[in-house]
């Protein structure tokens, strides 16, 4: 294409000059040829200039070979600004070696290189740190001397044989840790075995989660399964005859419907809880005059405080402004005054306050005189499903879940809660809050 | 000659270490197995039992043929021996790791008596033993050897207590009785394990001194 365009422009400024030559002849002379021959060697740099600009991409398949980039250093700082490719970062590291070992030691898996006999000829720092040593402390020593497991010693075994062999092992400690292993053989091509590479990762955390879900589905199993199994044996009881029972059958129907409401309260707090954790119950978060909250959630409460006599003092200031999510706050309320009602002796007393914080932000507290919470207790209530007293709590007919529920609710509203609380005195739980000038 | 000397008292040190190392395993999980209920866990302690054994017959031969080659002299000397007695003494550590597994069997077949407090805190602190007089032979150090020995006493007197509660229960109730005897087993056997640590510690400062401590503390 390009060659192509040179042969033409050379063509026309050819004839061009042809004729002008031909005409300064017959009016000038030779002298003006003269003239006019220097012209053309300038006209001809000017369209070789031309022609030599950029091509276009079409043209590319004809261009040679582009020349290897080199790293883009920064002239006045000599900083490398990350890599263009593999090679390059080769060259600037030096050599293959140290690319190596920078990679073993930014890795956040422990890494340790055996030889034939089973000693360790390299390990990275996470390693070092995973197994508890000092510095180039296991170098030299055998394997079972720094990672005394029968599994990893089954793992090597396995892997001498070629492929990789991979497991978990744990350790005894003050906690339990567990790690994924995998060990491989080092070897090239079909030459005998060089050594042994072996890989640690602390999956300690993504055990504890497991366990974690399926201690949870076991606990709402077990919960559903509770007054399903009583409405089953009434309903069986009622078929079987006591349908007739007129005295009974009313009883037993009661009781049938107190069990369907406490399978529905916990089929409601365990959706509300995965609603609350997925982050599509509190989507933003708003200013919210706290009183006017309290004074919502008091009447909505009202039957159950006024059924045991309860006085309730409710000594937030009007204006009080937090940041909070308004169902949210509402929720968190209603969740520990109810609770509050629940464990309050009749004709008892309720205080509902709040108290400005040192850091600005504002803490309001539900205080009752109920039976309080034992020392090793509090750090638990927040957990699922844990109880206090288990047989008092089916009778008050919590799910297990409230608790659990406001705790998240406050960590989505960038808040926390606060327990203090003395056995046979009551608690005082608390909402602590960013606040909003008033 | 000398190398292979070398060699042959380095492969005796690794085969402990194995050894030392299924042992721990298998205290762990026999008494994991009793805590979370799990009989697979105690079902795979009694099969990992016989690696144990074969190591102590293994063991065993290294350290016949390097007397019988070598006639070896000094701290080898010393070291062939204690590995001699140490061997046994893991030996036996994992007997009484398939005995408590062989009891998660039981008690894990029917209710537990009572939530686990003194026996876990009991496995704990022998397992610790256990692992520091193995690390106490890996660091030649009598330093951690004798910590070794001095913890016996902590595990003696949690096991007096788990009895004593446990005789509590069986007088409460005789239904109590089967499972609180099992639960007596275990500590005891747990109390023997910590003896047998013990004893490895001792083997210890022996075979890195050259004193022999037995029976002749307190």
């Amino acid at each position: 294409m390009r060659a192509s365009a040179r042969f033409l422009g050379t063509c026309v400024l050819l004839f061009l000059f042809i004729l002008v030559t031909i005409h300064a002849y017959e009016t000038l002379g030779w002298m003006a040829i003269g003239f006019l021959i220097m012209g053309l060697v300038i006209a001809f740099g000017l369209a070789y200039f031309l022609m030599s600009s950029p091509p276009s991409p079409m043209d590319a398949d004809l261009l040679p070979p582009a020349p290897p980039v080199k790293p883009e250093l920064d002239a006045e700082r000599d900083v490398y600004i990350p890599g263009r490719n593999f090679d390059e970062m080769l060259q600037r590291l030096g050599s293959n070696e140290s690319l190596i070992n920078v990679i073993l030691n930014s890795m956040g898996e422990g890494v340790l290189l055996l030889n034939q006999a089973d000693r360790i000829v390299l390990m990275n720092p996470s390693a070092e740190k995973i197994l508890g040593l000092s510095e180039k402390d296991g170098l030299g020593k055998h394997y079972l001397e720094i990672v005394r497991h029968p599994v990893l010693a089954d793992l090597l075994t396995d892997s001498k044989k070629g492929g990789v062999a991979s497991g978990e092992i744990e350790f005894m400690g003050r906690e339990e840790r567990t790690f994924a292993v995998s060990a491989a053989a080092v070897r090239k091509g079909n030459e005998p075995i060089l050594g042994q590479i072996v890989v640690l990762s602390d999956i300690t955390s993504m055990k504890r989660l497991m366990r974690m879900r399926t201690d949870f589905v076991a606990n709402v199993s077990h919960e559903l399964k509770t007054p399903l199994t009583a409405i089953l044996g009434y309903v069986e009881t009622l078929l079987e005859g006591a349908i007739d029972d007129k005295k009974n059958r009313g009883q037993f129907l009661k009781k049938i419907s107190d069990q369907a409401q406490r399978l529905h309260a916990l089929i409601s707090d365990v959706l509300e809880l995965s609603k609350i954790e997925s982050g599509m119950f509190i989507t933003s978060l708003e200013p919210m005059d706290l009183s006017e909250v309290a004074a919502q959630v008091i009447e909505v409460l009202k039957a159950k405080w006024e059924s045991k006599e309860i006085t309730i003092h409710q000594q937030i200031p009007a204006g009080t402004k937090v940041t909070a999510h308004q169902e949210g706050l509402f929720h968190v309320f209603e969740n520990l005054l109810d609770n509050a009602i629940k464990y309050s002796p009749e004709k008892s007393e309720i205080r509902i306050y709040s108290t400005p914080l040192e850091d600005g932000r504002i803490e309001f507290s539900v205080e009752d005189h109920g039976p309080g919470i034992p020392l090793e207790a509090q750090a638990r209530v927040f957990e699922r499903f844990f109880r206090v007293d288990a047989s008092r709590s089916r009778e008050m007919g919590g799910t297990g879940l409230g608790l659990s529920i406001v705790k998240h609710l406050a960590e989505k509203m960038r808040g926390e809660v606060r327990l203090k609380s003395v056995e046979g005195k009551g608690s005082t739980f608390s909402l602590v809050l960013s606040a909003l000038p008033s | 000659m000398q190398t292979s000397f070398d060699d042959e008292l380095s492969t005796l040190k690794e085969k402990i270490l194995l050894m030392g190392s299924k042992v721990e395993e298998s205290i762990r999980l026999s008494m994991k197995s009793i805590v979370d209920r799990d009989s697979r866990l105690a079902k795979k302690v009694i099969q990992s039992d016989r690696d144990i054994n074969d190591l102590q017959i293994e063991v065993d031969e290294v350290c016949h043929r390097l007397l019988a080659l070598h006639q070896p002299m000094a701290g080898d000397m010393r070291f062939i021996t204690s590995a001699m007695k140490i061997n046994s003494d893991l030996e036996r550590q994992g007997d009484l790791a398939v005995n408590i597994a062989e009891r998660a069997l039981t008690l894990n077949e029917v209710a537990p008596l009572k939530p686990f407090i003194d026996i876990p805190r009991m496995a704990a602190v022998t397992q610790e033993m256990v692992k520091v007089s193995l690390d106490s032979l890996v660091n030649r150090d009598p330093k951690m050897a004798r910590q070794v020995c001095e913890r016996d006493d902590e595990v003696d007197n949690l096991n007096d207590q788990i009895i004593r509660e446990l005789i509590s229960y069986m007088l409460e109730d005789r239904a109590n009785i089967k499972r609180a005897l099992d639960l007596i087993l275990v500590s005891r056997y747990l109390e023997r394990i910590a003896d047998h640590a013990t004893n490895v510690g001792e083997d210890v400062i022996y075979m890195v001194e050259g004193k022999d401590i037995r029976h002749s503390r307190g």
